[in-house]
């Protein structure tokens, strides 16, 4: 676990230093401010809701499908490209300690653009009686449906030596998790409900109301659990050829 | 070398596999438990106290079987919702409640819901330029016992008011003894004896909300007519629905009190201003009395003469007769769910009521506050919602006059009273009827016709002033009535507070004091035997001076008259609120679950600009300050 943080310290100060996650953490937070305060005739003071789950946690999903790729996709593909990886498998270091490491950076990175949204909560808070409940499980909900994601585009990262490719293949996916549950339609037996649960959405949306179900904390954690997994072993194999 | 490359692999994939495995177990296993944290403030994805205590208590193993299936997308959130209420439920019910979810998606589904005449949905929607039809299911039935089934249809639309809608149901179906609702119509002589409400139409505006909702729609047989307030209420009824009243007696005032501090349920619609008054000349318009301001200000309400207009142009109900008189008027509010307690079950399924002429409730917290009473405002007027002493707006639709600013407040129009009371007629006498009262005042007429000289020889030994003359003409009849030593008397509440002529078909029969066997107390000062003799026919309930009290007032009635047929609302209000009050107190105190989020304050749009511009803007700047410091301190770090 030691080997865990030092790569996860060596991973934040990379990004610290790196363009790449400022501008990131920009794009984020001003798309998700112009999408709440400016968009359409959806707009905050139109509405005049003082909620966030319209116009800011349901369009979550879709916006870190897109961004958390972007993160992901250099993880293990730029080791790669740069020629580092080698050198990276060489250290005494367990292979679980370097996905860890590099998996607990860009969440920590994600969980900074969440929490830099804050000022949109914090606004709203102070022109109307906002409940916090479900603003806090909204956050929680979309740190553990980044987790997921991330996981996803870290191990997918690791399969190929191409950012690209890693990204396209991570949107493709993140996105199929996100209509899953439009697929088996509205049935509550068999192959719909088990789409249905399959789908990442689904967990989202229960929390962004502000319910912690314990069925939603156990499917993101298994769901990161087993793509870091998935991770470990492909780093490994390599490790091993 | 190869070897090894695939012992790993194949380790690997297995290994892979072991754990998908032992991931989709878990999930599994975990779907069972039901193991949940609502973080929102009011609870709003929680069982209510109330419902708990009534699904605990359940007699009688309750079935619901929900028929859903083929509904659009964005009914997912009602289905989980759904889902999450009714495993809740479950969990505090055990075995007494079972839960079937008909999947109308598989064709065996369907054939059930076909051969249980479940209700089809026809959902439209867009696919390219194409407009596609679909059908499917979203009904549930509650069935348990020999009690038929409960249908609850569309499902999607009413989700968030399902459990309150639910548990009611179940806690009928567990009630022990069937609720009795009383519904009682002392309106104005003008309704109730002449066709004013339309020509060849029954006397009466309240027969629509009587007939068709109270009785068919809603309680059949458990709607049980009073027909007068003058005798105690049937001990039988639970909730009692006066509607309009109009000059109630004194003696009506104290049998609607016995009956809330025995436990009855009181519904008051009171209606001071209305049509009656629009249609007559300006100089005859007075609003009218319904007799209970007296008591009710004992209580700690007062219920305004005048009238409450609302200049909220939402909260505004539109006028119009022809292309010429039409217009928002604001003196027939519209009541929004903004301005209602939503937390009330009844309240949260009203998306909005037009109300008639109001008159404005004001509460004496002091009095509430003594006497431990808990007042709920369920719905008001927008906070430019405005008083106005003077009914003269009820002819002005088009025409009134615009208040001042500081005129403006929030003005309650529906409020509920909980709590002890003490009775107004603690340590007195019971009021008399109004037939007890005529009956004593011409029992003293004819005392004083019997003896003219006696009055005149005890008005000659009084000492007189300068100013008296003493006639010496003897009395006539109305004189001995109206004499003014009597009215001055402190027994002027007890016996002559409300001399109305007893009518014709009033007046007792054969003139043998028989209207005192309605078991009323005799008046006072009646001989002993009397007063016994007529203790002996009492068959009323025992008089109590305290009890908990819980009385519901709207200051309006007329959205429930015959006249606003087709508005549901007001109708649905009523017959709500009725079945609300009649249900037990965990019934009676379960908060609807109030999804609709709460509203922000008005901004002026120059600030707006200022929030919109520092959300977008200052973050971003924030960074961009951040990367150039990190930039510059490694740029001097290198050289």
């Amino acid at each position: 676990m030691r080997d865990a943080l030092t790569i996860y310290r060596k991973e934040l100060k990379a990004y610290l230093v790196s363009p790449i996650p400022y501008v990131f953490l920009i794009i984020f937070t001003v798309f998700m401010s112009y999408m709440f305060f400016w968009y359409g005739d959806g707009q905050f003071f139109v509405r005049g809701k003082a909620t966030l789950e319209m116009g800011f946690f349901d369009l979550i999903p879709w916006v870190l499908v897109f961004l958390v790729p972007a993160i992901s996709m250099r993880l293990w593909s730029e080791e790669t490209r740069t020629g580092t990886l080698e050198q990276l498998m060489t250290l005494p270091v367990r292979t679980y300690s370097l996905v860890l490491g590099k998996f607990l950076a860009a969440w920590t990175l994600l969980l900074a653009a969440l929490v830099l949204t804050l000022p949109i909560a914090i606004t709203v808070s102070s022109l109307g009686d906002l409940d916090w409940g479900p603003v806090w499980g909204g956050y929680l909900g979309a740190l553990l449906y980044g987790g997921a994601l991330l996981a996803l585009g870290v191990w997918i990262s690791a399969l190929t030596g191409h950012q690209i490719v890693a990204f396209l293949i991570t949107l493709v996916v993140g996105v199929a998790l996100i209509m899953i549950q439009f697929v088996g339609g509205t049935s509550k037996s068999g192959l719909g409900a088990f789409l249905d649960q399959l789908s990442l959405a689904t967990h989202y949306d229960s929390m962004g109301r502000g319910v912690i179900d314990l069925r939603d904390l156990v499917y993101f954690v298994s769901v990161t659990g087993l793509f870091l997994y998935l991770n470990v072993q492909t780093v490994e194999n390599r490790r091993v050829r | 070398m190869a070897n090894k490359n695939y012992l790993t692999w194949s380790h690997s994939i297995l290994s892979c596999v072991l754990l998908f495995l032992v991931v989709l177990l878990l999930n599994v296993v975990v779907a069972g438990a039901g193991v949940r944290v609502d973080l929102t403030q009011e609870g709003l994805y929680t069982l209510d106290k109330g419902s708990r205590n009534i699904l605990e208590r359940l007699r009688d193993p309750v079935a619901i079987t929900v028929y859903w299936g083929n509904v659009p997308a964005q009914a997912a959130v009602a289905e989980r919702f759904i889902e999450g209420l009714l495993e809740e439920m479950q969990e505090v019910a055990g075995d007494k409640l079972s839960v079937t979810w008909i999947d109308t998606d598989e064709e065996e589904g369907q054939q059930e819901a076909e051969k249980n005449n479940i209700q089809l949905y026809s959902f439209r929607r867009t696919e390219g330029n194409k407009r596609v039809e679909t059908t499917g299911y979203m009904t549930m039935v509650i069935e348990s016992g020999a009690d038929g089934p409960t249908t609850i249809d569309q499902l999607a639309r009413f989700y968030t008011q399902l459990e309150a809608i639910l548990v009611a149901d179940i806690d009928k179906r567990s009630r022990l003894s069937p609720r009795t609702i009383g519904y009682i119509n002392p309106d104005s002589p003008l309704f109730l004896s002449s066709d004013v409400t339309g020509r060849g139409r029954r006397p009466g505006r309240f027969n629509y909300l009587k007939d068709e909702w109270l009785r068919r729609r809603a309680f059949g047989k458990e709607l049980q007519d009073v027909q007068s307030l003058e005798e105690p209420v049937p001990a039988d009824i639970d909730v009692l629905l006066v509607v309009a009243p109009w000059q109630l007696p004194e003696v009506a005032a104290f049998h609607l009190e016995q009956f809330a501090l025995r436990g009855g349920r009181i519904f008051l619609l009171l209606d001071s201003v209305n049509v009656e008054n629009a249609y007559l000349p300006n100089q005859e318009r007075e609003p009218r009395s319904s007799g209970l301001e007296e008591w009710l200000a004992h209580v700690g309400v007062t219920v305004e003469y005048g009238l409450v207009g609302d200049f909220n142009r939402a909260n505004q109900s539109f006028y119009g007769f022809n292309r010429e008189e039409q217009g928002r008027y604001p003196y027939w509010p519209q009541l929004t769910q903004e301005y209602m307690d939503t937390t009330n079950v009844v309240m949260n399924s009203i998306p909005a009521m037009i109300t008639a002429w109001p008159a404005a409730i004001t509460i004496d917290d002091t009095r509430m506050e003594e006497g431990e009473r808990t007042v709920k405002v369920l719905a008001q007027t927008s906070p430019l919602g405005h008083r106005r002493a003077e009914i003269g707006a009820v002819g002005e639709k088009l025409s009134h006059p615009l208040p001042s600013t500081k005129e403006f407040e929030q003005i309650p129009l529906i409020v509920m009273i909980d709590g002890p009371l003490e009775s107004m007629w603690k340590g007195k006498d019971k009021p008399l009827t109004p037939a007890q009262l005529a009956e004593a005042a011409a029992k003293k007429a004819a005392e004083a016709n019997a003896e003219p000289l006696k009055d005149e020889a005890i008005e000659d030994d009084a000492p007189l002033k300068d100013d008296e003359v003493v006639d010496d003409k003897p009395l006539e009849d109305d004189e001995v009535v109206d004499e003014p030593p009597l009215e001055d008397t402190p027994e002027k509440d007890k016996e002559l507070e409300e001399p109305a002529p007893p009518k014709e078909d009033e007046k007792p029969a054969g003139g043998d004091g028989g209207e005192g066997d309605d078991g009323e107390e005799p008046p006072a000062g009646d001989d002993e035997d009397g007063a016994s003799e007529d203790e002996k026919k009492e068959e009323g309930p025992p008089r109590l001076d305290t009890g908990k009290v819980k009385i519901l007032i709207a200051s309006d009635a007329e959205y429930c008259a015959d006249y606003f047929q087709g508005q549901d609302a007001g109708f649905a209000f009523v017959v709500g609120m009725a079945d609300w009050l009649s249900g037990g107190e965990d019934l009676i105190n379960l908060r609807a679950r109030n999804t609709n989020p709460r509203q922000i304050e008005a901004v002026e749009a120059s600030t707006q600009k200022t929030i919109q511009v520092v959300n977008l803007g200052a973050i971003p700047f924030l960074l961009l300050c951040v990367g150039i410091v990190v930039f510059a301190v490694r740029r001097s770090q290198r050289s």
